[in-house]
């Protein structure tokens, strides 16, 4: 049994790993980590090297952490974020962290993230198929 | 290198999959090398978007000066931010972990990243990049996460992996030797 499971079973589902990944495949009504997860267990089903996953792994990382920052920007107040810049004395983590709760409660920003992470979930879909993993 | 002509000068599978999303996220393929994931504060094409420029000078310049400062009191700020990130994915029916994501992304990566790359020494990031374990702390605070979701053992820590970024994925942790007798 897992950490996860092991420490807090009640709330978890546990699922198994055959089976389920093809259904929610290409599925928008999937979850962001659903989606995520079924293509993990298509990676692992591939037949790549470990070190061939590895670098795809890192790949798909980083693309999913790189389209965060271009999404919360958006919903961060400029002026604020300018003010806290400009005035190094007024810059702490705690005053940044005020600043950016701002986009991090805004619905419109979830909207506009969730849909950016399934695209690049998407591409990554799109990069299984080239890969020969479909 | 475009995207039709890639299959045609790419050998390996691992290599057409990395360059597809290389071209799709750069816009150009850049070799397709392995790479450890030190995500880059804003993405190029992001700082040169006419609207963000402001926003995307003001933020590099506050995380310039938090990552010369130091990094104490920001593990408290950020579990103050928790629940709000929490919330609010809720509504787009994001996982606690996936929620985690978008904070490891958007306010623990940038500082720890400039970090990395402008001051310390490999110890150092090591040190940076575990001290945050969203999986734990989520499975330690079980009882208010109900968006959590487990997977199998194996599958589970990729995930996570991916979702935090920072180090390749997945590692096996060194061992220390046995000191000898």
């Amino acid at each position: 049994m897992g950490i996860y499971a092991s420490t807090a079973p009640s709330l978890l589902t546990t699922r198994p790993t055959v089976g389920y990944s093809e259904a929610s495949m290409n599925t928008k009504h999937a979850t962001f980590e659903d989606r995520l997860t079924d293509i993990v267990v298509q990676i692992e089903k591939s037949g790549w090297t470990d070190e061939d996953k590895n670098a795809l792994y890192a790949k798909i990382s980083e693309y999913l952490h790189s389209v965060v920052m271009p999404v919360l920007l958006k919903y961060t107040p400029a002026d604020e974020l300018k003010d806290l810049a400009t005035n190094p004395a007024k810059d702490t983590v705690e005053a940044f962290v005020e600043v950016m709760k701002k986009p991090l409660s805004d619905p419109k920003m979830a909207e506009e993230l969730n849909a950016t992470v399934h695209s690049v979930l998407d591409d990554v879909e799109t990069a299984l198929s080239k890969g020969g993993i479909s | 290198m475009s995207e039709q002509s890639m299959g045609a000068e790419l050998g390996t599978p691992r290599d057409r999959a990395i360059a597809y999303l290389e071209l799709r996220q750069h816009g150009t393929y850049k070799g397709g090398a392995e790479k450890n994931v030190k995500t880059g504060l804003v993405p190029d094409k992001v700082r040169r978007t006419e609207p963000l420029v402001d926003s995307v000078t003001a933020y590099e310049q506050v995380i310039d000066r938090m990552g010369k400062k130091g990094f104490e009191g920001s593990q408290q700020a950020l579990e103050n931010l928790r629940p709000q990130a929490y919330d609010t994915m809720r509504g787009v029916q994001w996982g606690a972990r996936a929620a985690d994501f978008l904070l490891t992304a958007a306010i623990w990566l940038p500082p720890t990243n400039r970090i990395i790359r402008g001051l310390a020494p490999k110890a150092l990031a090591t040190w940076a990049m575990t001290r945050f374990r969203p999986v734990e702390w989520i499975a330690a605070q079980g009882a208010k996460m109900a968006g959590a979701v487990a997977t199998t053992e194996t599958v589970a820590p990729i995930v996570n992996k991916i979702l935090q970024g920072g180090e390749r994925v997945p590692k096996t942790p060194a061992v220390p030797k046995p000191m000898a007798a």
